[in-house]
């Protein structure tokens, strides 16, 4: 008596369904400028009588409150990851306010390192070169004399250099035996004139 | 009745968007969330993909242009997240599209939020058994109520495309549930 009576409502959600699968196949526009209210109400029981599918109680009242607290929350948040839907605080020195800190420090350190460090080299290159220094307070009538005389002066320099070379050779000869006396001083000699 | 245009107008106003957001979750969210439930089975999945769903309405409401009307809009996002679901899920479990929601289809049977006899399982398993255009546009014209024309935009697919999917589903589901019950 039971089964036969829980087969004819089985029946009847069958038939009732089917019915409403036509009903459907017939009606296919509906407008969409405006907002209706009434389907939704519907909705719930539909889903519940035709597919069993249940939800908690209250269940969209709860979830309308949940999503309005995400969404505030969404607003006092300053990053967020568009793709994954999580919020993100970046670590601070990948923010763009440290980076462009960071940028110009480090620009004025490159800057104030090469202002200091170039009149420094010009110093020392200056105090290698007296001559140059010197040049720089003779006079354009005196010029041709000042470079005579560091002309003079330098070949004066090299030839007494050279001289003392010679001087070395003849010195370092006394040690050498008389057999390899011919050879060391052709070697000598020729290394002096060459260099 | 509300006029769509003046609630989208709203919405896109930041002094006036809050309160337009709260209406705009009294009309939809009711319809979005059985929706994505048809499509991820599970109350808790359901919830989770209804929430990141309007999030991300809120977050793009001002660039929305309405070359679509407001609500398939919401639709095309809550259906897109839900199909991202899926997908994580199926990284997740190893399993291709189907199985997976097959496999979220047992999960429901087996939870609190299932209450259905042997014959909802029945249509389930039937309506599972679709393919996936049949399954979306059968879900979508007969549970949703949406039009042709409306679920062509949410899925992208002509009218007469979803037309001839939606008769074949509906033949397939009206023959397969008088075979079971008889």
């Amino acid at each position: 008596m039971k089964s036969s009576h829980k087969n004819t409502e089985e029946k009847k959600r069958v038939e009732s369904f089917i019915d409403g699968l036509k009903l459907n196949s017939s009606t296919s526009t509906s407008t969409s400028t405006s907002i209706s209210t009434s389907t939704s109400t519907s909705s719930s029981n539909t889903h519940k009588e035709y597919l069993g599918m249940d939800i908690p109680e209250d269940y969209f009242m709860n979830s309308k409150q949940s999503i309005l607290d995400i969404v505030s929350r969404e607003k006092t948040r300053p990053y967020r990851t568009e793709r994954s839907g999580v919020e993100e605080t970046p670590v601070f020195y990948l923010r763009r306010s440290f980076q462009v800190a960071a940028s110009i420090t480090l620009l004025i350190i490159l800057s104030i390192s090469f202002f200091l460090n170039k009149p420094v080299t010009e110093n020392i290159e200056l105090a290698s070169d007296d001559t140059l220094i010197e040049s720089l307070f003779v006079e354009d009538t005196n010029m041709n004399q000042f470079l005579e005389d560091v002309l003079v002066s330098e070949i004066v320099v090299e030839a007494e250099k050279s001289e003392q070379n010679l001087e070395n050779v003849f010195m370092n000869s006394l040690f050498v035996e008389d057999s390899l006396l011919d050879n060391y001083t052709k070697e000598s000699v020729i290394d002096n004139i060459i260099l | 009745m509300h006029s769509e245009a003046k609630l989208l107008k709203r919405l896109q106003n930041s002094r006036k968007r809050d309160r337009a957001f709260s209406e705009l979750l009294d009309l939809y969210q009711e319809r979005i969330y059985w929706h994505i439930r048809k499509i991820v089975h599970t109350h808790e999945n359901a919830n989770d993909v209804l929430q990141n769903t309007f999030v991300r309405v809120y977050r793009n409401i001002e660039k929305f242009e309405g070359k679509s009307s407001l609500m398939t809009w919401m639709f095309r996002i809550a259906y897109n997240e839900s199909i991202r679901f899926l997908e994580k899920e199926k990284k997740r479990v190893h399993q291709s599209m189907e199985d997976v929601s097959t496999y979220q289809l047992g999960k429901l049977m087996e939870s609190e939020y299932f209450d259905g006899d042997e014959l909802h399982a029945k249509l389930l398993r039937i309506i599972e058994g679709l393919t996936e255009k049949q399954r979306r546009v059968f879900q979508m014209k007969y549970f949703d109520d949406l039009s042709f024309r409306e679920i062509s935009e949410i899925l992208g697919v002509s009218e007469n495309t979803l037309k001839s999917g939606y008769y074949s589903a509906v033949k397939i589901i009206e023959k397969k549930i008088l075979e079971k019950t008889n």
